[in-house]
């Protein structure tokens, strides 16, 4: 088959058992892949509320049938699993080298299950594949992990490992790949620690088949210089993510203050690019395969307490390490990700903490008897970087944190829950759906949480995102007026879904520039299977309606499609001043657009509709 | 040159890289147009290709680009939202 090897590889941890089993063309033509294949496998092996951390839940690497070619955005894979944070479906994506290492090792998914007696790594070495004891790198960082491994097996080597934060089981501990990327949210390191697996390491150098080469390769060539000259003239090579900070805090989408502020234009000036580019010397660092290079090489030397030379923050990261916090020194802010990484945590859900404490400790909620000392007053960059270890080590105040700040809050004091900032269990990303309103049926009914980037919906809003085959045009929306905000939250989720499927990186389509019509060349010469538009974003739609059925039997219904209380109270200044979401006419006009009830259910008409 | 009797005097804040395009701008972050000047052609007189002109405020709301500028107005140019990942 063009595209794919049709092969799933299991591995029993609880019996060392490696088998392969073959996947149905059906499937692959249903799911695509990635994200869609990953989360239809869950639902059929998984039974509801799946103990995390249990030896039946399964930590899935899956790659999509890009994966195995020089497509632009393609050298990525997705994670999926049940979440220790949320109890329900998650997936979670990153680049650097494993998805095309995966790929190219003969492996299309990776489904790893049951508990290993003791730490042990995953080494595939093309058709060799061993478990091996990890003694020699568990109880090492994520970035130590990294090398060691690397030093161990040799060149070619592609390594997801997790750091202290995973090993721990702590809730918001992420999967970090070859130093350069990061499976960042809903806890798939901790899932991975508790299945003691330390490091999955992969070397793959077999070429997958594709249906019409030629074809194919002048597109991959044809759309990586229309990515790259995109991404040249409108700056996102040059500044990457962070080139957002100025534009979203104008537009009240980025977190001041843990969501209680409404304005800080100077704090975003300094925390942005262009300064961040200059103060941190940020450079593009692109993925596998990628023209755009969104990932930040920075190289910090003073103050030494700052010191990173290294993967740089992100936009997210600026919003929850930063504007979230009050602390606008990109340098600190740099410093916090490097220790997020090493010690494998999400960096959104650890900055999301820090903010808590600081407006906990602001209420008199958190006092310092229970802080070991650390002093949470806005903007302290000594509360964030002391923080961050006693959180992936489970020490002291961070203990309280090991199964995230919802659980935390709710410890702490009755009404800490009041301000925890979150759906699902997990924390918000950094854009504010009081200004970008078509986030809120995006968050609320994000099949894995609060999540932007399983939508992207907020780039329409802000100007960055438009595909008219989608039917998504400039002018569509405006800000604060509920027309057109479903649709286009829906529209993009079935479009994100498609890219997790495909595993694309979104930033070709959003911000790089591929057009649909691109996408659907790319995969129709790669695959031979000539299918439509419509046929690829039904297929988008299928694994997210899969994902809520997977959400429903875990008990999250429309009783849960909430937006945190805190998000429900009007700014008083500011871009958004006065302003609070038309919540009920959101999710009542998203509901009927995807033909669910009343209540949140895929009706009978719409499962039969999509196959399910 | 601007004829100062049909002249109004803006204040333009520049965010994010468009902060590249500030050198028309005078100290106090103003300029002087034409009456009758829209966004999309102080966008011109700026340097910023109009294409990337599509989300801006005009006195702290979201403007048309069919907008009239009018003397004393403050006009906020945002860059297409792109990474917000």
């Amino acid at each position: 088959m063009n595209g794919y090897w049709q092969k799933l590889m299991r591995v029993d941890l609880n019996s060392g058992n490696i088998s392969t089993e073959p996947i149905a063309e059906a499937d692959l033509k249903r799911f695509i892949g990635g994200a869609g294949l990953g989360g239809e496998l869950l639902r059929r092996e998984l039974g509801p509320h799946t103990d995390p951390y249990g030896p039946d839940n399964r930590l899935i690497f899956a790659t999509g049938p890009f994966q195995g070619f020089p497509v632009p955005g393609g050298g990525k894979f997705s994670m999926a699993a049940i979440s220790p944070l949320t109890g329900t479906f998650a997936d979670t994506a990153a680049g650097a080298d494993f998805g095309v290492a995966l790929k190219k090792s003969g492996v299309d998914i990776l489904v790893v299950q049951g508990v290993a007696a003791k730490p042990v790594v995953l080494k595939i070495d093309n058709n060799t594949v061993i478990l091996e004891d990890a003694a020699f790198c568990w109880g090492k960082n994520a970035y130590e992990s990294c090398d060691i491994l690397s030093a161990t097996y040799g060149p070619g080597f592609s390594v997801s490992t997790i750091g202290p934060a995973g090993e721990n089981r702590v809730a918001i501990a992420c999967v970090v790949v070859d130093k350069h990327s990061f499976a960042g949210r809903c806890g798939l390191g901790a899932v991975m620690g508790g299945k003691n697996l330390k490091a999955v390491a992969v070397r793959g150098t077999q070429s997958v088949p594709m249906a019409r080469p030629e074809e194919a390769k002048a597109l991959f060539r044809k759309y990586q210089k229309i990515i790259a000259d995109t991404t040249r003239e409108n700056g996102f090579r040059e500044h990457g993510t962070p080139g957002l900070c100025e534009s979203a805090e104008a537009l009240g989408d980025m977190p001041i203050k843990y969501w209680t502020g409404d304005t800080w234009p100077e704090g975003a000036k300094r925390l942005g690019a262009p300064n961040s580019t200059k103060v941190l010397k940020a450079r593009p660092a692109p993925c596998k395969f990628c023209p755009v290079g969104c990932h930040r090489h920075i190289e910090v030397t003073e103050p030494a307490e700052y010191a990173v030379t290294g993967a740089g923050p992100e936009y997210e990261t600026y919003g929850l390490m930063g504007s979230a916090l009050l602390i606008d020194d990109p340098k600190v802010v740099a410093k916090g990700n490097d220790l997020a990484n090493r010690l494998g945590l999400d960096s959104i859900s650890a900055g999301a903490m820090v903010g808590f404490c600081m407006e906990a400790q602001e209420k008199g909620w958190l006092t310092p008897d229970k802080t070991n000392g650390l002093d949470f007053s806005w903007g302290n960059p000594r509360a964030l970087l002391d923080m961050l270890p006693l959180i992936a080590n489970r020490k002291g105040i961070g203990e309280l944190f090991a199964n995230g700040t919802l659980e935390a809050a709710r410890k702490l004091h009755p009404n800490a829950e009041s301000i925890v900032a979150h759906v699902k269990g997990l924390d918000l990303p950094a854009h504010d759906p009081r200004s970008c309103i078509s986030l809120v049926p995006t968050y609320v009914t994000g099949t894995r949480g609060a999540c932007h980037f399983r939508g992207g919906s907020e780039d329409v809003e802000m100007g960055g995102f438009f595909d008219p085959d989608l039917g998504i045009t400039e002018g569509m929306t405006k800000f604060f007026e509920p027309e057109n905000q479903s649709f286009v939250a829906a529209r993009c989720q079935d479009y994100f879904g498609l890219c997790n499927s495909l595993v694309l990186c979104a930033f070709m389509i959003d911000g790089g520039g591929l057009p649909f019509a691109g996408l659907l060349g790319m995969f129709n010469a790669i695959t031979g299977w000539d299918f439509t538009g419509e046929d690829l974003i039904v297929a988008g739609e299928r694994a997210f309606v899969a994902q809520r059925l997977i959400n429903l039997r875990d008990g999250y219904g429309h009783d849960r499609d909430l937006l945190p209380a805190k998000l429900l109270k009007p700014s008083k200044e500011g871009f958004r001043a006065g302003k609070i979401p038309p919540m009920d006419r959101l999710l009542s006009d998203y509901y009927a657009l995807r033909g669910w009830s009343e209540k949140g259910v895929p009706t009978a008409e719409t499962l039969q509709r999509l196959g399910l | 040159m601007t004829n100062l009797s049909s002249a109004v005097r803006v204040h333009v804040t520049l965010l994010s890289r468009f902060v590249a395009h500030s050198s028309a701008l005078d100290p106090e972050g103003c300029l002087l147009v034409p009456h009758g000047t829209t966004v999309l052609e102080l966008a011109d007189l700026l340097g910023i290709l109009r294409k990337f002109v599509i989300i801006f405020l005009i006195n702290g709301r979201q403007g048309c680009k069919s907008d009239i500028l009018h003397n004393g107005d403050t006009v906020v140019l945002v860059p297409p939202a792109v990474g917000g990942g």
